[in-house]
């Protein structure tokens, strides 16, 4: 496969994953004002952790001086500035899609042009919050008609796996910094009521969609910690760290079916140490604080990143 | 709804021989028309242009540094070919392309054709596509035409007449496969009580005309499709072609030569690639040979031709071929190289090279066509008849300063078919681009693009200059 194809795949998949988690974050957090009237969580200064997840906070402040519902939610929707709103996931995604058109399905192509074209006509001023509820909604959908299209019509070939790079490693990398900015956030902001815990603990599972399971698994009883360790150890959670992880090294493994070589060897090894990583059975047994552990997680990922770029030659399409 | 059509009685009308009176093949569209609701039309109509649009079946317009993605409007009635007239002009492309291709390999070597005179030296040599770097390559299969796209019209007694070759990078060919893909999800009821050539296999056949051209016969050649990019105004072109043939779509900097042989960039290193269908214009092709600014082009690509370990389709310096002047002299190519007469007629052009023509088309610029011998896309013509008297003005000092870069024609007759308009259905003009692909032998598939000037009595039906598609039936 070209190199600059496997490119457009990983940054493809990469972006539409990136404006899924957003649009999660966004909606969820929508929803919880509408429930939850408590000013000590949904204060208006709480926005700057939405900022914090999905881009960043000095770049914002370049462009805003106040820091409220309008105007992040303007950043991380649908501002041309932010190189990761929804709106410039999609482009970038539309973009990677239009130069491969030839090598994903029609449909997959179709969905996000048709997602693309949605956005650009969706009126960014003096929208409603129900209008904006129904703009992530559709959102939502299309990204799991995404989803649908590459598991139900894509050979699990090599355009399959640099499909699966890009969207696991932006899922792990979205899972550990939410969970280590709201984990953050709990110590300094939030009085420690039972009440207002399992609200914004529950928040944090519907974010990462993680709540339903979560609550058949352990009864309905919210507790930060087992909360994390379920989002990062669960090996039955879709979106837990464990099994991201091993989606990643399962995509691997389809590339490298003739076995591991001098060439493939570095990334080998550092799947592994991630996968090392989330291989716990819980927080204790790292020896990490919490907020360097997910520092950690963090480095990894962006580690096993620029592996997949060298490797495959990805990005600035080298003279080999 | 085509009640009281107005047959036109100063062209031909595809559809009507008289008033209400369709050609015999055209009967059957005519009774299914006739059944069709204006409105179920109208919101099917509606229905197309989403379709391309959701598709991203669109051309770039660059007319701002922002280039706006259109689509390219739609016609729901379709052009129908009756067989009998389809299989004259089958022979006729084939013939045609036949001499095309036999005058550029004898261009490029012996030059016959010029040492007895039958084709001035004059007009070869100062073609600006004529080039001498391709002297002597040894072109394989000695196909120079890979795909060739020639546009017919028809004049006032129905007669089919060639306008133009195109045998560099002739466009289009996806929006064939379009225009039917819509008509049969939209207006299947159209189709009642016919039967039409398909055009299922078609990409196959292209397929095995590049492979037919692969260096020393290789099996299993790794065959490529060079295109310049996603901005390129075809690229839909591009990527709809390489998918289908199951090609793999590049641009330049997927691309690498090494010691003459070419290689693409892969996951897994380099691999070496044996045919080139590039969409590149010569120009850009390769900057050590051609251009030096060209950002597209991919370096050493001429070695590695010259060398004989890649094929080039369509060949380097087709461009000869095709001008609008050299366009004069293909029927005397039919003779010449094929001892046959041609079976598609020309339209009467002038060579403004010459005294007694530059004359008489000088005195006679109100009622003619002039066309720059280079241009295409309906770029820089002066339509005499419709001309303003500045425009004349201004295009007579062009001719005047060099009247070698000018030919003329009468103002050609094209013909009309029922379209839809604002105004109900209206006759509007088309013409038909035919695409030929040359294998062992030519192919023509079934039909081609039908082009439609959608504007009222206009005759420009590009694309860029607000043209739209039919599509276009041949009978089984």
């Amino acid at each position: 496969m070209l190199s600059r194809v496997a490119d457009s795949l990983y940054w493809l998949s990469l972006n539409m994953e990136r404006a899924d988690n957003i649009t999660k974050l966004l909606s969820v957090r929508l929803v919880s004002i509408l429930e939850n009237n408590n000013q000590k969580i949904e204060g208006e200064d709480n926005w700057e952790d939405l900022v914090k997840i999905s881009g960043d906070i000095t770049h914002f402040y370049g462009s805003y001086s106040e820091c409220n519902r309008s105007s992040v939610i303007q950043y991380i929707a649908f501002s041309k500035k932010n190189a990761s709103s929804i709106n410039s996931c999609i482009s970038i995604a539309r973009e990677n899609a239009k130069g491969i058109r030839e090598i994903i399905p029609i449909e997959l192509w179709e969905v996000i042009n048709d997602l693309y074209l949605k956005i650009r006509a969706f009126p960014v001023k003096d929208v409603t919050i129900e209008q904006l509820n129904d703009f992530f909604q559709m959102i939502l959908e299309k990204s799991f008609q995404f989803q649908g299209i590459i598991t139900g019509l894509m050979p699990r070939g090599e355009s399959y796996s640099f499909i699966m790079f890009g969207k696991h490693l932006e899922r792990l990398r979205k899972l550990s910094r939410t969970l280590d900015v709201y984990y953050h956030k709990k110590i300094s902001a939030r009085d420690n009521k039972d009440s207002i815990n399992y609200h914004y603990w529950s928040a944090v599972l519907n974010t990462l969609g993680g709540y339903e399971s979560y609550l058949q698994k352990y009864h309905a009883f919210i507790e930060p910690i087992q909360v994390i360790n379920y989002l990062i150890f669960d090996e039955s959670l879709p979106r837990s760290a464990n099994f991201n992880v091993k989606r990643l090294l399962y995509a691997f493994e389809k590339l490298e079916r003739d076995g591991v070589n001098r060439y493939t060897e570095g990334l080998h090894n550092k799947l592994h140490g991630l996968l090392n990583e989330v291989s716990y059975e819980s927080l204790d047994h790292s020896s990490l604080a919490i907020h360097d552990y997910f520092q950690k997680l963090q480095q990894l990922c962006d580690d096993v990143g620029i592996a997949i770029m060298d490797t495959y030659y990805l990005g600035e399409i080298k003279s080999l | 709804m085509i009640k009281n059509y107005d047959v036109s009685i100063d062209f031909y009308d595809e559809m009507f021989a008289e008033k209400e009176s369709p050609h015999t093949h055209y009967q059957a569209l005519y009774d299914n028309i006739s059944l069709l609701d204006k409105k179920i039309v109208e919101s099917r109509y509606q229905l197309a242009q989403q379709n391309f649009i959701r598709q991203g079946i669109t051309f770039t317009v660059y007319n701002n540094s922002e280039g706006t993605e259109r689509t390219m409007p739609f016609d729901p009635l379709p052009r129908i070919i009756s067989k009998e007239d389809w299989n004259v002009v089958e022979k006729g492309l084939q013939q045609r392309v036949l001499a095309l291709n036999a005058f550029l390999e004898d261009i490029y070597t012996e030059q016959e054709i010029l040492k007895q005179g039958v084709v001035p030296r004059d007009l070869v040599v100062t073609s600006p596509h004529f080039y001498h770097q391709v002297h002597g390559i040894k072109v394989p299969k000695k196909n120079h035409i890979f795909i060739a796209g020639i546009d017919l019209i028809r004049d006032d007694e129905g007669n089919y007449l060639v306008l133009e070759d195109n045998i560099r990078n002739p466009s289009g060919l996806s929006y064939v496969f379009q225009n039917r893909f819509v008509m049969r999800k939209l207006f299947p009821d159209l189709f009642n009580d016919y039967s039409i050539e398909s055009l299922e296999n078609q990409l196959h056949e292209m397929h095995e005309a590049l492979k037919y051209i692969a260096p020393n016969q290789k099996k299993q050649p790794t065959i490529v499709l060079l295109t310049p990019g996603v901005y390129n105004s075809a690229y839909y072109d591009h990527s709809f072609l390489a998918k289908e043939m199951g090609i793999e779509l590049v641009e330049s900097r997927d691309l690498i030569v090494n010691n003459q042989v070419v290689y693409m960039k892969t996951t897994k290193g380099l691999k070496q690639v044996d045919v080139i269908y590039r969409r590149i214009d010569d120009d850009f092709l390769d900057p050590l040979v051609f251009r030096e600014d060209s950002l597209i082009g991919v370096a050493g690509l001429m070695d590695a031709y010259r060398a004989g370990n890649v094929s080039v389709a369509n060949g380097v310096g087709n461009g000869v071929a095709d001008d609008k002047a050299t366009y004069a002299y293909v029927p005397d190519m039919i003779r010449f190289y094929l001892k046959e007469e041609p079976i598609l007629q020309n339209v009467k052009t002038y060579q403004l090279s010459n005294k007694a023509d530059y004359e008489y088309a000088l005195a006679n610029l109100d009622e003619l066509v002039f066309k720059e011998r280079n241009s295409s896309g309906g770029y820089n013509m002066l339509i005499g008849p419709q001309a303003t008297e500045e425009e004349k003005v201004i295009f007579r000092k062009k001719i005047i300063k060099n009247p070698e870069a000018f030919i003329a024609q009468p103002t050609i007759s094209l013909s009309q078919s029922p379209t839809f308009t604002d105004e109900g259905i209206k006759g509007r003009h088309i013409d038909l681009r035919a695409f030929v692909v040359l294998n062992e032998t030519p192919h023509v598939v079934p039909g081609g693009l039908t082009r439609v000037a959608l504007r009222k009595g206009s005759l420009v039906v590009n694309s860029s200059q607000g043209g739209g598609g039919k599509d276009t039936w041949v009978l089984e």
